[in-house]
């Protein structure tokens, strides 16, 4: 007898929606195979349902010799453009707010083992992704989450994304009340609702219970609510338009109190304004923070205000206030103090990881997972844990972690003693050691550097080191494989984005260091590049910089403050010297990327006839467009923010007249000229493009040339800053893309067969 | 019994002296090689930082091969990822098959980064819809499992070991006493 499917299996058991949905995906996979349905529509269908692509997905791999084909059965069939059917993908799960049942994370690992690797990845959205799942997989998929109550629904696409929340809310001493119920609310209202159904681009929700502290996150993201009392009332700060991504924008206060009747319909009218403003065309540009940096905050509230006031009333805005129980934790066993240190492993864990709840007798306890990674064992495990020590719940953090609430102080050493059973009872959580990333190279299809592989050799190397001193170990670190801040570097003391660059012909694998941002009061501030190093020289900087911030600060003064105080010039003066990167002769492991001893290639680059010691005029011209952006900083750090802003553009029209220079030596240094002629040798050629970005980069140029504000604000010119760098790191690409081709035409005309005299 | 996804699990005769680093290169290569030719071998996955974890995955589409400690000691991990449910006699000769074969070219490689114990393997179903880990299971698959294991230990008695955890896959440990190397087993195919 065949054993029934999992849909036969779980008929019943799942919500007839979820279940309803499910099959009507199983139906488009079938018209997609039948090609009945179209590639690009089939696409956004599944990135809906978070079914996501990975990298190599369009078939093509460089294998560390050559670009290879790989050969999937399935031929010429897609999953969207360039997205081969048969090729492993991401599933992107969403956990709202990160709060898991026993049973959830049961069922999470079972998939993982079943259709993915056996790892269970936290994201910095409290999600949980699986890798290299097949899309055959995932209707069986989905339906074993629904039977537990998850759905993958708007995980990705132009979507609510997971709607996250500090993961200390309800057992927190600083927060003004418990976030939970309203994040549960807002979450479930928003999912498939018709309002959210036509965005241009994603749509990110956070919610915090206090302002100083940033497990919520709330300044960048679309919505984000800080909970606040006011004259006895629940409330939130309401803020919009916050984002990181290429060039981060700081969130604008909507309203200083929503009451808490009216977070569901407010947002819901943020999410009408969304759809009828924003960019459709340029997803480059689509996001909610464009909307309201074009509007204005003022135009946009009124906007906001007038869409409110249309909108039906709906009853859900208000029955979930009689339930704000509905995110309730019972502990598992009564609140008791611990008395005694234990022993010095168990107190550095403490010290690290344990944090008291307001609740008497009763601690919230971070399980360190590395890179956000767990094996499906250690998932059951710690399910175990939860339902010997705490009760029936978990939560996923921001930081890639997983915390355990309410547990009994005088438990501690005995979980303590079970999680390093399990190879997680590491201390150092939220400190320099436990670095987020994002996927990067590893998975990610627009990796450029593999932002984990670092993170995994910085945490290792930082681990070792032991007895760190207090003030660097509350450093943060995050890395992120490109410019769009996955990994949150932006808000980092010590922040690395990957980029790349072309040393004697080959690409070396480099990381941008970003210095200034702010991890705490919700992510108050953002920080700036200050120059690209090589990959392999990251270790050695973060100890360079810290050595030198430890010795050189005034008195308890924090790395942010120090750089302010030193200057972005001292800082690059005293790191100048790992810039170098020796020839490939020299020392090969520079061409190679942390945990992948391929030699590093991006576009597949090969070694151009201008190998060796040769610097072109191009080189010369993008080492000053660096060096101009690097001026505009600290022109910004001065407080000048019109003149940081303008030459944030002298920096891209050099970097730009650096590419003109390839075939066009004599270009005047007219700004004019130079525009005009990079946007006819390399936008209009679509040179400059880049493959997934498109001629967003070459719109950075174009903009600032039209558009020269008069005086821009401080946040604008950090902005133009940003603009610029990421227009120069796109020149290097493109220079890169040139170099390429000339060698291949190169290649081609010399390999031409030569005439053969006629008989 | 229908099965499919199974894996098979070869052990390190020495794992405290297994250098996962080493793995990276071998497995790039093996892509680059196309080493095993009937499988499409895509990218490799480093998960040293996982404690007890899959430590160095080779990806592949028909089926994973790791250096993997998640559950008991270090060894190779074979995964098959994508096959059709069929026989469970079938299913067990064709990945043996595969896991022996690649560990074999582990032990050759130059490198000599591993070297196996082969008086013991474990078997799973990784699929809890066609094998729920359960005595049932384990007395419908155990006559295909005996068959199997007489033919990798001709002669010497192994012993079948279910288990039996529910929420785990349905695995068992094959074993034998006495020192054994991969070329003392069984030729099953």
């Amino acid at each position: 007898m065949t054993p029934p499917t999992w849909r036969e299996r779980l008929a019943g058991r799942m919500p007839e929606a979820l279940a309803e949905e499910i099959d009507v995906f199983e139906t488009q996979m079938t018209l997609r195979r039948a090609g009945k349905l179209e590639e690009k529509i089939f696409a956004e269908t599944r990135l809906r349902r978070g079914i996501y692509g990975q990298r190599y997905d369009n078939g093509q791999r460089h294998d560390g010799v050559a670009q290879r084909t790989l050969a999937f059965p399935c031929g010429g069939l897609t999953k969207g453009p360039e997205t081969v059917w048969d090729a492993p993908g991401m599933m992107r799960i969403k956990i709202p707010m990160g709060r898991l049942s026993v049973l959830q994370l049961e069922v999470l690992a079972e998939l993982a083992e079943e259709y993915s690797d056996s790892i269970l990845h936290v994201t910095t959205r409290q999600d949980i992704q699986l890798h290299f799942v097949h899309i055959e997989d995932t209707p069986d998929l989905m339906r074993r989450l629904a039977a537990v109550g998850i759905t993958t629904r708007e995980a990705c696409g132009n979507s609510v994304r997971n709607v996250t929340a500090c993961q200390f809310a309800g057992v927190c001493g600083d927060q003004a009340f418990d976030v939970s119920p309203y994040a549960h609310a807002l979450a479930w209202y928003l999912l498939g609702h018709r309002d959210v159904q036509d965005f241009g681009r994603k749509f990110k929700i956070a919610f915090s219970g206090c302002k100083p502290h940033p497990c919520g996150l709330a300044n960048f993201h679309d919505i984000g609510c800080i909970a606040v009392e006011k004259d006895g009332r629940r409330g939130f700060e309401f803020y919009v338009g916050g984002g990181l991504g290429a060039v981060p924008h700081q969130a604008k206060l909507l309203d200083p109190f929503v009451p808490e009747d009216e977070l569901l319909p407010l947002s819901q009218a943020v999410c009408r304004v969304f759809a009828q403003h924003g960019e459709r065309k340029n997803r480059a540009r689509a996001r909610l923070k464009f909307v309201v940096q074009k509007l204005g905050i003022d135009e946009f509230r009124r906007l906001v205000e007038v869409e409110r006031d249309k909108i039906p009333p709906d009853e859900r805005w208000t029955t979930y206030l009689a339930h704000l129980d509905v995110t309730d934790e019972k502990p598992l066993r009564p609140g008791r103090a611990l008395t005694g240190a234990g022993s010095p492993a168990l107190a550095a864990w403490r010290a690290s990881n344990v944090r008291p709840q307001p609740q008497p007798g009763y601690v919230v306890a971070t399980v360190r997972l590395p890179l956000g990674d767990l094996t499906s064992s250690q998932a059951r495990r710690i399910a175990d844990l939860a339902r010997r020590f705490t009760g029936d719940t978990l939560c996923l953090t921001v930081e890639q972690n997983l915390v355990l609430r309410w547990v009994s102080e005088a438990d501690l050493p005995e979980l303590h003693a079970e999680l390093v059973a399990l190879g997680l009872g590491q201390a150092g959580a939220s400190t320099i050691a436990d670095i987020t990333a994002c996927p990067g190279t590893d998975t990610c299809k627009l990796g450029i550097a593999a932002s984990r592989g670092l993170a995994g050799e910085l945490g290792e190397r930082l681990a070792a080191r032991g007895d760190i001193h207090p003030d660097l170990a509350a450093l943060h670190i995050k890395t992120s494989g490109c410019f769009n801040s996955c990994g949150q570097h932006h808000v980092a003391d010590i922040g690395f984005l990957g980029v790349s660059r072309n040393v004697g012909g080959r690409r070396v694998p480099h990381f941008q260091l970003v210095v200034g941002g702010e991890w705490n009061n919700n992510g108050g501030s953002y920080g700036l590049a200050i120059g690209a190093f090589p990959s392999k020289r990251i270790p050695e900087l973060v100890d360079r910089l810290t050595e030198v911030w430890l010795r050189e600060r005034q008195p308890d003064e924090r790395l942010q403050a120090f750089i302010k105080r030193a200057g972005r010039a001292k800082i690059k003066e005293a790191l100048d010297d790992l810039r170098h990167v020796p020839t490939y002769e020299e020392d090969r492991s520079f061409y190679a990327d942390w945990g992948d001893p391929r030699d590093y290639t991006i576009g597949d680059m090969g070694v151009g006839e201008c190998a060796g010691e040769v610097v072109t005029a191009t080189e010369f011209g993008l080492a000053t467009s660096e060096r101009e952006v690097f001026e505009a900083q600290l022109v910004l750090d001065g407080g000048d923010a019109p003149r940081a802003a303008d030459l944030a553009y002298r920096a891209m029209l050099s970097a730009a007249r650096a590419l003109v220079t390839i075939d066009f030596a004599d270009v005047a240094d007219d700004e004019h000229q130079i525009v005009s002629e990079f946007r006819s040798r390399f936008h209009d050629t679509q040179l400059f493009h880049d493959r997934f970005a498109g001629a967003k980069f070459a719109a950075f140029l174009f903009s600032s040339h039209e558009v020269r504000a008069g005086q821009p604000t401080r946040e604008q010119a950090h902005q133009k800053i940003e603009e610029a760098q990421l227009f120069i790191e796109a020149a290097h690409a493109c220079y890169g893309k040139v170099q390429q081709l000339k060698a291949s035409e190169k290649t081609a005309a010399t390999q031409k067969p030569a005439k053969q005299p006629s008989a | 019994m229908q099965a499919q996804q199974l894996s098979v699990k070869l052990f390190a005769a020495d794992p405290a002296a297994v250098v996962l680093e080493a793995f990276p290169p071998i497995f790039h290569r093996w892509i680059q090689e196309s080493r095993i030719p009937h499988q499409l071998l895509i990218d490799v996955a480093d998960y040293r930082h996982v404690p007890d974890g899959p430590g160095i995955l080779l990806v592949g589409h028909q089926a994973h091969y790791a250096i993997d400690s998640e559950r008991g000691p270090l060894g190779l991990l074979y995964s098959v990822k994508r096959d059709e449910p069929g026989e469970l006699d079938g299913k067990l000769v064709e990945a043996f098959g595969d896991a022996l074969a690649a560990a074999r070219a582990l032990e050759d490689d130059p490198a000599r980064p591993i070297r196996f114990r082969g008086d013991r393997l474990r078997v799973a179903v990784m699929s809890r819809r066609l094998a729920p880990n359960s005595a049932e299971t384990f007395a419908a698959a155990r006559p295909a499992l005996e068959v199997f294991a007489a033919r990798v230990y001709p002669g010497r008695g192994p012993s079948i070991e279910h288990l039996a955890d529910p929420r785990e896959p349905f695995s068992v440990e094959i074993a034998v006493d006495g020192a054994t190397a991969l070329a003392d087993l069984g030729q099953v195919s």
